[in-house]
């Protein structure tokens, strides 16, 4: 049996191989196909074709073709959404400068090379460095505590930095009121002063901040600021009105009342402050007596 | 006149030791990389009949395989220097072709070009129709060989691709087992795979032969 299924398998393969052989012969007995006499002609010609034509290989890589610009675009984005943010930060920081709780925390100084007028709250010239308790002082170099603005535009404008340790601003409770004293952008924004920290890290250029306010400012700002309406009389100004809820009528001034001299300087129409003065003490003419009214006493 | 002849015979002669024909193809390689176009003329020589009868074979098509064997010889000639001659240049050679073949396989499909093979060519990749030639008709015995050669022909251009080049190869250009796999990137296994498998197919379409 086992003889029988061998001899079929070998004549199988007997088969299958005559047929291998068969199919050898009928597909190498193929006519062998020659390339035309003017192959070498026309290959010339092409390569000739091609060398006209060829053009070197792109530097770049295709798929670097498309993520070059796309970084690009996506730097320049990255770059507009920064500046954004620093100009509304900027816009923030304005408002919280003429706040009336964060005066008695901040600190004002001029960068020497800023020559646009400044104006400055009478309020914040109280709060001078000399005039800050010493805890309050030591916070001005907190870095933690520093808000700093840092926008090219708004710095050649008005280079404004302010240094902070309130915890009114940390917790918004500053009142944002439209008087004289502040709160207003208007008011902010007319005022050019660097408030910084020493050793603050700013990155523009502004220079270690003086103690001193260089630029004149008119008497009627600084009544103003602190919320008097006043007009210049024979012997000095006389408050017209004062508003509600501003120093000068927590002070106890008056309308009516006469301003014969602000810290000992006699007050003329024209007077004016350049630099190192101080809105403290008032010296007053009421109902024919002369008072004097400290601004900074509490009341 | 006779001195410029004879000028240009001796630089030959420096330049070539020995007749050009009997420099290996290696040789003639790297003499093209070094500007010798009469190098690469010897390449051509040596292999365009070669290439232009595989493609023909492939494609069953004169004029596109001659179109295809030139184009070979161009992509030769630009990627000279990227040549390594880490196997031989036969393999190089015919493994450009053949990827050209198949693409051109592939671009007639998207195209649906109905070239003679796409008479005998079924909807999908494997299905081959065939039909056995009429052999009563035939008059004499050359028409007989012209008309078993055209069915033969036929027959294996209606092969699928992927044993098309191996059958091509082994049968037809004479080429050994390794160096199928070489030129087909395949493995020596699958290489004797398809050859038997496109034995198989050719055998029963051509069975009224055998």
């Amino acid at each position: 049996m086992s003889h029988e299924h061998l001899k079929n398998m070998v004549e199988d393969i007997e088969i299958l191989n005559a047929e291998d052989e068969k199919l050898r012969q009928m597909l190498g007995g193929l006519k062998k196909v020659k390339a035309p006499s003017n192959f070498d002609f026309q290959l010339k010609a092409r390569i000739a074709n091609a060398e006209r034509n060829h053009s070197p290989r792109p530097f770049l890589l295709p798929s670097l073709r498309f993520v070059l610009p796309l970084s690009v675009v996506v730097l320049l984005a990255a770059f507009i959404v920064f500046n954004l943010s620093l100009s509304s930060g900027n816009q923030t920081t304005d408002v919280a400068v003429n706040t009336p709780q964060i005066q008695n925390e901040t600190r004002i100084a001029v960068p020497e090379t800023i020559s646009t007028p400044v104006i400055s709250t009478p309020v914040i010239q109280e709060t001078t460095k000399a005039n800050l308790p010493a805890n309050k002082i030591e916070v001005k170099n907190s870095a933690p505590e520093i808000a700093v603005l840092n926008n090219k535009t708004a710095a050649n404008k008005a280079n404004i930095v302010i240094v902070k340790n309130s915890s009114a601003v940390r917790n918004n409770k500053f009142e944002n009121t439209n008087n004289d004293f502040g709160g207003t952008r208007q008011g902010a924004s007319r005022a050019s002063e660097v408030i910084t920290p020493e050793n603050s890290n700013t990155n523009f250029n502004v220079k270690k901040p003086v103690e001193v306010i260089q630029n004149k400012i008119s008497l009627q700002e600084i009544l103003s600021q602190i919320g008097i309406e006043g007009d210049f009389a024979a012997n000095g100004w006389k408050i017209l009105s004062v508003k509600e809820n501003s120093s000068a009528m927590r002070a106890g001034l008056k309308a009516g009342d006469l301003i014969e001299a602000i810290d000992d300087k006699k007050l003329s129409s024209d007077t004016d402050f350049t630099q190192n003065f101080s809105v403290k003490v008032f010296r007053i003419l009421r109902e024919g007596k002369q008072q004097v009214i400290d601004l900074t006493a509490k009341k | 006149m006779a001195l410029d002849k004879f000028e240009i015979a001796s630089a030959e002669v420096q330049k070539y030791p020995v007749p050009i024909e009997s420099l290996s193809d290696h040789e003639l390689i790297e003499a093209t990389k070094q500007g010798d176009e009469q190098a690469f003329a010897e390449i051509v020589n040596r292999y365009r009949n070669p290439i232009t009868n595989f493609l023909y074979r492939f494609l069953n098509d004169y004029e596109e395989a001659v179109d295809l064997a030139q184009e070979t010889f161009v992509r030769v000639y630009f990627a000279i220097e990227r040549y390594h001659t880490d196997y031989a240049f036969s393999t190089y050679i015919y493994r450009i072709a053949s990827n050209l073949a198949i693409s051109e396989i592939r671009k007639r499909k998207r195209r649906k070009l109905l070239s003679l093979t796409g008479l005998f060519q079924a909807e999908d990749e494997n299905g081959v129709e065939f039909q056995p030639p009429d052999e009563k008709s035939l008059p004499d015995e050359d028409l007989i060989e012209d008309e078993r050669s055209r069915v033969i022909a036929r027959a294996i251009a209606a092969l699928p691709d992927k044993y098309r080049a191996p059958i091509i190869l082994r049968e037809i250009e004479n080429k050994s087992y390794e160096e199928i796999a070489q030129i087909l990137n395949l493995g020596l296994g699958t290489t004797k795979s398809r050859i038997s498998r496109a034995r198989g197919l050719l055998k029963d379409k051509l069975k009224t032969y055998f």
